[in-house]
């Protein structure tokens, strides 16, 4: 299935910034981070549909999931 | 920094000044200070442009030694926006230099004769205030170049624009950098009007044949410096993103949470965010010649700023901040990063709170004054304010007065201060701290974004709550909008039973509109009222099995006097209902 992943921050550097990725059907938020090529704890705030998730929730057909490093600011 | 300096503009044969030992207020600075000398010497029901309002302006214990990062400014007094308390803060040089000629605080009192236009110099040989009214009417940059000419480019100064000098609500008081530009500011809540209405234009601070403060154990100290610039430059957010990227690598964030309000608040992600992102920004000053990683104080490690230059690569303004872009930008529907850096310049110019300007003109926008994305339109709104002309004043009067003078029902205020970058309806713990807090709709007294969305600190899953709590926050459609168009009213969020704990006043017209039950005020051994703490230190013990004040207490004067305040003031327990309906607790529990 395919889902749209949207890097930020210090996670562009020398990837993309949004790419719809093709992970296994009934995979999991984890699946989609290896498919971005980012090692574990690399992201550590992720959307998905503008909801908090963590590596181990399920992602469906379409999702939209967005990565970030630790960030702050305001 | 053991030394309060008094200037009572209102004295007979002109400004006095006074020296003085910081005595009852020694051991405390910044925030602690500024708002323990309101909460002491200003009268809660005065009014803010009157002369028994203070403004009084500090440096933090720790600024002027070697610290890393101990140059915040604080800046206090009863606000002409909110009517409380307030405490405003800033970077800049001010705070370092200040400390360096061992002043705890500045003292403004009193009303002037007149319309002076007071300039203010301190040095190591003393202080002075001379009537200038050549500088009258001037912005904060054309009159950084006079002070530049006349006292060169080592000195500090704290100066109003024209909209401290027109007292208007939005006013800020602007601080200069390491290069001499007027670009930190004191913003919220109408600090720069108080400054205005003691007749004090500027005040420039010259710290040469000073030394840096030199701590009593110089070894300890040392080691303990060395643990916390380590700690800052190790930790991803300081070492890492806010460098790179400045606070504005927040938008991305924020509005992938949808939280980035927009068009006024209607919806809580923004089309245009890629244009206008943090990651955007750094991008185009690198390519512009400016600088992503740029500090605003001297001893800065975070160095979270940067110049932003325009097109042709010339100097506009610093790197705009997080809460700016948002302001100027997604709030008002616009994406154009070159229209936000003039607005955050003419800002800066003219003396005026960001967050407030932002808001006005999405209020503006909302009422039909000028379209939603308007860039233009907006630039010459902030404009007007610098001219003094009507529509100018009442822009320059903040959201809520723009609102009222159209009729709109929208007005995104608490305690008519404008909201900040952070929708209270996605980010619920952010809500609790823009209801709770003395100072109106103010992020940085309870900063539950990095617990509900950054995760720094801990984590609490933003929309979490019972009841109608997750009827109004709802996560953004896959367009981006809510399904809430309305804001819902925090009072509509439960229905009070008839009779008890009905919602209070939200606006002060409708302060006596609904009766209150009366109830035994609950006693509450950490708030130790003013007067009962003059008589504490006096050696008196307090009836009603009070406790004295404990160190507990002293090392959180600040804070428990702003309570005080506010609770003189108007109505905490109101806010406390506030907070309880906003959990979706039954009853509120304070």
């Amino acid at each position: 299935m395919k889902v749209t992943v949207k890097l930020f921050a210090s996670l562009r550097d020398g990837r993309f910034d949004e790419a719809v990725l093709e992970v296994p059907e009934s995979g999991f938020v984890s699946d989609a981070i290896a498919a971005a090529g980012l090692s574990e704890g690399e992201a550590t705030v992720m959307f998905r549909n503008a909801r908090h998730v963590l590596p181990e929730d399920a992602l469906v057909e379409g999702d939209s999931l967005s990565l970030f490093p630790p960030v702050g600011g305001g | 920094m053991d030394t309060i300096i008094r200037i009572d503009v209102g004295a007979a044969k002109g400004p006095k000044v006074t020296k003085e030992a910081a005595g009852k207020y020694a051991g405390i600075g910044g925030r602690a200070l500024t708002s323990t000398v309101v909460a002491a010497e200003v009268p809660p029901l005065c009014h803010a442009l009157g002369p028994e309002n203070k403004l009084v302006i500090a440096p933090g214990l720790l600024s002027g030694t070697a610290a890393g990062n101990s140059g915040r400014l604080s800046i206090g007094c009863k606000s002409p926006l909110t009517g409380g308390i307030k405490e405003s803060n800033a970077g800049g040089q001010a705070a370092q230099v200040l400390a360096r000629l061992g002043i705890a605080g500045i003292i403004l009192e009193g009303a002037p004769a007149g319309t002076p236009c007071y300039l203010v110099t301190i040095d190591k040989d003393g202080v002075k205030v001379a009537d200038d009214q050549s500088l009258k009417g001037l912005g904060n940059y054309a009159l950084i170049d006079v002070l530049k000419k006349r006292f060169g480019e080592k000195v500090a100064v704290i100066s109003i624009g024209q909209a401290g000098e027109m007292r208007l609500p939005a006013a800020s008081i602007a601080c200069t950098d390491m290069e001499m530009h007027p670009t930190r500011h004191a913003g919220r809540g109408g600090v720069g009007a108080v400054m205005g209405s003691k007749g004090v234009k500027a005040i420039a601070i010259n710290d040469e044949g000073c030394k840096t403060r030199e701590p009593k154990n110089p070894e300890a100290f040392k080691a303990a410096n060395k643990v916390w610039i380590e700690g800052l430059k190790k930790h991803p957010v300081t070492g890492g993103g806010l460098p790179s990227f400045g606070t504005n690598v927040l938008s991305n964030i924020i509005n992938e949470a949808g939280g980035f309000p927009t068009n006024n608040f209607k919806t809580g992600q923004f089309a245009g965010v890629s244009k206008i992102s943090g990651e955007t920004c750094a991008a185009l000053e690198t390519k512009r010649g400016g600088l992503a990683t740029h500090g605003c104080h001297r001893g800065c490690v975070i160095q979270c700023s940067g110049i932003y230059n325009d097109a042709e690569g010339n100097y506009l303004t610093k790197q705009p901040e997080y809460e700016t872009v948002w302001a100027h930008g997604a709030n008002c529907g616009i994406d154009d990063m070159d229209a936000i850096a003039m607005l955050d310049r003419l800002d800066d110019d003219i003396g005026l709170d960001t967050i407030e300007m932002g808001a006005t003109v999405a209020v503006a926008m909302e009422a039909g004054l000028l379209k939603f994305g308007d860039a233009k339109g907006a630039i010459e709104l902030i404009k007007e304010i610098g001219k003094g002309t009507p529509l100018g004043r009442l822009v320059g009067s903040g959201a809520g007065a723009m609102g009222r003078a159209y009729g709109i029902e929208r007005i995104p205020v608490v305690k008519n201060q404008a909201m900040p970058a952070y929708d209270p309806r996605a980010i619920m713990g952010i809500g609790v701290t823009y209801a709770t807090t003395p100072m109106g709709a103010d992020h940085t007294a309870g900063y539950a974004i990095a617990t509900n969305i950054l995760k720094v600190g801990g984590y609490v899953d933003p929309p979490q709550g019972r009841g109608p709590d997750r009827a109004v926050a709802q996560p953004p459609d896959r367009d981006g909008s809510h399904r809430f168009h309305r804001h819902v009213p925090l009072h509509r969020l439960r229905r009070p039973r008839p009779g008890r704990h009905l919602p209070g006043p939200h606006r002060p017209d409708q302060r006596h509109a609904w009766p209150v039950p009366h109830r035994r005020r609950r006693h509450r051994p950490w708030q130790v009222h003013p007067q009962d703490r003059a008589r504490l230190q006096q050696g008196c013990r307090l009836h009603q099995g009070r406790r004295p004040p404990s160190d507990v207490d002293e090392a959180r004067s600040g804070s428990a006097a702003q309570r005080d305040l506010h609770h003189r003031g108007r109505g905490t327990r109101q806010s406390v209902q506030l907070v309880g309906f906003l959990i979706g607790g039954r009853r509120a529990r304070s």
